[in-house]
This record gives C-alpha cells, sequence and structure tokens, in this order.
C-alpha cells in the first residue's frame, strides 16, 4: 500500500465525519486489516508516522459511528431519505402545520423594564461627578425646549405635569393683570434660566391655544400678553419668534431693575 | 408573619424580579441568559427562583427553557450542566395557524423553515448547503431556496459553516422539539392520497 492510498483513507474519514454521511458505509474491518499488513512491511518511519496517523482517523471515524448510531436511536431511527420523500409530497399548510406542533418561539423583550431603568437610574446617580466646565461641557440645567418636547414625545416627562404647568402659569397670568395686559419680559422673568424657560415655554402654549394673545410693537420692540375674554380661533394668526438666552435675559433682568420696562401697559 | 419571615419574602420578591428581567431583557445580541450568569446574580439556589418564576409564567402560557450545551443523560444534570445551559423564556403551547399570520410570518416560510429543520435534525443536525437547497427546490425555486437558508442563517435557525455545511442554529435548538416535528412529519398524509380519498368520496355521492 502505498502512502498516497493511506492519504486517500485519511481523507475519506475526515469526509465521512465533516459530511455527516452514514459512517458504518466504510469497511473499517478491510482498512485495519490492510494497515496491518502495511505496518508489517514497513522499513522507514515516515510510514510508520503515515500509518499510524490513519489508525488515528480510524479510530475516529469509529467513535462517529457510536455517535451517529446514538443520534439514531434518540431520532427514532428516521432515515433522511424518508424525511425528503415526506417533505415532496407534503403541501405547505400541513408542514406549517407540523411545524406549528414543534415551535415554542422564545419571548423577550426589546425595551427596558422599569426595573432596569431604576437600576440604571441608580447607577447613573452613584458615578462621581465630572468638572463639567473644565472638559466644556453644558451645565446640567441647560436643557433645550426641543429636548423637553423629546423628552415629552419620548413618554419620559409626563404630559400631566404639563397641563399641571400650564394650569399654573394661566391662573398666575390672570392674577397678575385680571382681563389686562403684562409685558411679556417682566411676566415670564423667573428666578434662574431654567424656571423663565420653562414660564416662556408655557406661554407659548398658552397663546398657540388662544387662551392668552401675544403683542408685538415692531417699532420698541415691545412685547405684551394679553388675557383674552374669549378663545380666539384662528383668526389673524401668525407666528412670533422670541429669541431668548441667558445674556437677553441679564439684560432683560436689569432693564426690569432699572423700572424701564416695568408696570402694566 | 414574623419578620425574618417578610424579609426572606421581600428577598425573594426581589430576586424573582431580577431573573425576570434578566431573562425578559436581554441588551445582547442572543437572547437568553447563561446558567453561571443566574447564579452571579441570583445566588447559589438560583434553580430554586428558576423554577418558582417557571410555575408563576405557566398560567400566562410562557415557560422557562433550559437548552444544555450537550443533552445530559436521563436524570443526569450536573451543576456544570446548568452552568453552561442558556436559559429563555418561551411559549409553553403551541401556536395557531391565525397567530403566525398574525404575527408577520408567511405560511410558506414557515413550511420552509419545517422542511429544513426536520432534514438537517434527520440527517444527526448537519448537512452540506447543496442538499438542503435540492431538497427545498422540490417545493420552491432556486432563489427562494437559497434566500430561505440565508435568512433562517441570520435568524439563528440554521448555521451554515465555512465549509458550506447546514448545522442546527441556537434558535431552533431553543423553540424547536425537533424530535416531535419529526414525529409530527411522518404522520403527515400526503396531499395527493388527501385529494384522491375526496375524490373517491365526491364519486361515491354522485353515483348514490
Amino acid at each position: 500500500m502505498s502512502r498516497s492510498e493511506l492519504q486517500n483513507i485519511i481523507e475519506l474519514c475526515q469526509t465521512v465525519e465533516r459530511k455527516g454521511l452514514n459512517p458504518f458505509e466504510v469497511d473499517v474491518k478491510s482498512l485495519l486489516a490492510r494497515l496491518r499488513r502495511m505496518l508489517e512491511k514497513a522499513k522507514h518511519v515516515e510510514d510508520i508516522v503515515m500509518d499510524a496517523e490513519t489508525l488515528y482517523r480510524i479510530a475516529l471515524l469509529i467513535a462517529f459511528q457510536g455517535r451517529w448510531l446514538r443520534e439514531k436511536a434518540s431520532s427514532l431511527f428516521i432515515d433522511h431519505q424518508l424525511v425528503a420523500v415526506k417533505l415532496a409530497v407534503a403541501d405547505d399548510n400541513s408542514l406549517a402545520q407540523v411545524f406549528l406542533r414543534s415551535w415554542r418561539p422564545i419571548v423577550r423583550l426589546e425595551q427596558l423594564t422599569a426595573y432596569k431603568a431604576r437600576l440604571g437610574m441608580e447607577h447613573f446617580l452613584n458615578l462621581p461627578s465630572i468638572d463639567r466646565k473644565r472638559i466644556g461641557l453644558p451645565s446640567p440645567t441647560e436643557i433645550s425646549m426641543s429636548e423637553i418636547e423629546e423628552m415629552t414625545r419620548a413618554g419620559l416627562l409626563e404630559e400631566a405635569w404639563f397641563e399641571e404647568k400650564l394650569k399654573q402659569v394661566y391662573a398666575e397670568l390672570l392674577d397678575q393683570v385680571g382681563r389686562g395686559k403684562v409685558d411679556y419680559w417682566r411676566f415670564i422673568l423667573g428666578k434662574d434660566f431654567l424656571e423663565t424657560l420653562a414660564k416662556a415655554y408655557a406661554v407659548s402654549f398658552l397663546v398657540t391655544n388662544g387662551k392668552v394673545d401675544l403683542k408685538s410693537d415692531p417699532l420698541t420692540d415691545e412685547k405684551t400678553l394679553v388675557v383674552l375674554d374669549e378663545k380666539a380661533e384662528g383668526e389673524d394668526t401668525r407666528s412670533v419668534a422670541v429669541a431668548m438666552n441667558e445674556e437677553i435675559l441679564r439684560e432683560k433682568k436689569h432693564e426690569r431693575e432699572q423700572g424701564k420696562n416695568g408696570g402694566d401697559s | 408573619m414574623s419578620e425574618s419571615k417578610e424579609r426572606t419574602a421581600e428577598i425573594v420578591r426581589k430576586k424573582l424580579a431580577r431573573a425576570t428581567a434578566m431573562l425578559f431583557f436581554s441588551g445582547h445580541r442572543l437572547p437568553g441568559v447563561r446558567g453561571w450568569e443566574l447564579r452571579k446574580r441570583l445566588g447559589r439556589n438560583y434553580m430554586k427562583i428558576v423554577e418558582m418564576l417557571n410555575s408563576r409564567l405557566q398560567p400566562i402560557g410562557m415557560q422557562v427553557k433550559v437548552v444544555f450545551e450537550q443533552s445530559p443523560g436521563e436524570g443526569k444534570i450536573s451543576e456544570e450542566d446548568l452552568e453552561r445551559a442558556r436559559f429563555y423564556i418561551t411559549l409553553a403551547q403551541p401556536l395557531s395557524f391565525s397567530d403566525i399570520v398574525g404575527s408577520g410570518w408567511r405560511i410558506d416560510e414557515v413550511a420552509a423553515l419545517a422542511a429544513v429543520i426536520s432534514y438537517v435534525s434527520s440527517r444527526g443536525g448537519k448537512a452540506p448547503v447543496k442538499d438542503v437547497q435540492d431538497m427545498l427546490q422540490t417545493k420552491f425555486p432556486r432563489w427562494k431556496a437559497e434566500a430561505a437558508i440565508e435568512r433562517f442563517a441570520r435568524r439563528g435557525y440554521l448555521y451554515v459553516s465555512e465549509d458550506a455545511m447546514v448545522y442546527v442554529g441556537w434558535r431552533t435548538r431553543a423553540e424547536v422539539d425537533q424530535k416531535e416535528l419529526l414525529k409530527a412529519l411522518m404522520e403527515i398524509v400526503p396531499t395527493e392520497r388527501q385529494e384522491s380519498t375526496a375524490q373517491r368520496e365526491e364519486a361515491s355521492r354522485e353515483e348514490e
């Protein structure tokens, strides 16, 4: 037996195992007999090494035979050719019905549970604070309006909270001016930037709802809020953009303190 | 109830909540958790918590499914087997036809999945891609057969190796009772026979 023949045996054993073919189709007994004859005649060490390698591969094939038998026994001895025939003659509905009998899909969540969200919050609160100014991050209170809208849309902020805030601002406005009018900046200026923003945001909703009117004088750039007796119904509607940042608010606060812009008009 | 009992009940409640969150929600690509992960988070007696969770899930049609890396022998499940096993939550009852249609699966897609899994299972859990394609092509056009194998591999039902072999995937091991599938497949009465029976019945009615 030449070395190439031994190589063929090795490849045969490997292919049978890799492709999951029936390992009993290989005649192991005759292969072993041929190997024995080869070993008796072998003169070179390389031949003996090759012979040992082939013997090892045959041993693995025998182990595969054992596994194959176990698998066949556990799968009720159903031959794959019989399965292929059954599959060929069955219609889609029957196959789907058969599958449903044995299928129990995994159930999983693709979003956070309240428990996980709480864990995340606890983790966040336990994180050491960083020097935000040093690394150029904005202050945590500088939340933009779009972020608030985004959070409300995402359900992170309660709409009920916002409704409550609107009522509160409307009541404050009524309290301050009755059915008259008040300077816009005077009304919205709060203790800090965040409070001012929140109030301005609420006022913008009251204006949009038609409960309050925002009058703007293009010459003096004065803006006044007027509480309306009846809810305005979409006549002569237009948008008014009010720029707002910390600098503008500081300026308006300063003006108010100096009494330049104060008092109900 | 004494204070210590209340405390124990509270601990168990917390562990149940933790186990539920771990099993239902997964930040990884693959759902489910390993036994050792559960042991680490729930403690040494994690299997008791899992059993408790299972008994609470059963009435609402779900169950905790344990998938072992290598199937242990009858009554020989060791600690090590459990720690290496993967735990999932699956439905406990079979779905109905309308359920799967409603969930976005097409009947021919489910049929193709049934065919591929039963074929690969009957060949000991692996088969050459070409053989699987040939088998599917007895029912579907070639492009559909190829697309189906690729899609099932992407969803985890199959694993296609670099040497062009198809293996049963992790999702099949978790979701499909392969023995039950093969058994049910063997019980299928071929359509032709059903038709011929129907035809025979119709013919006999006509004769009457």
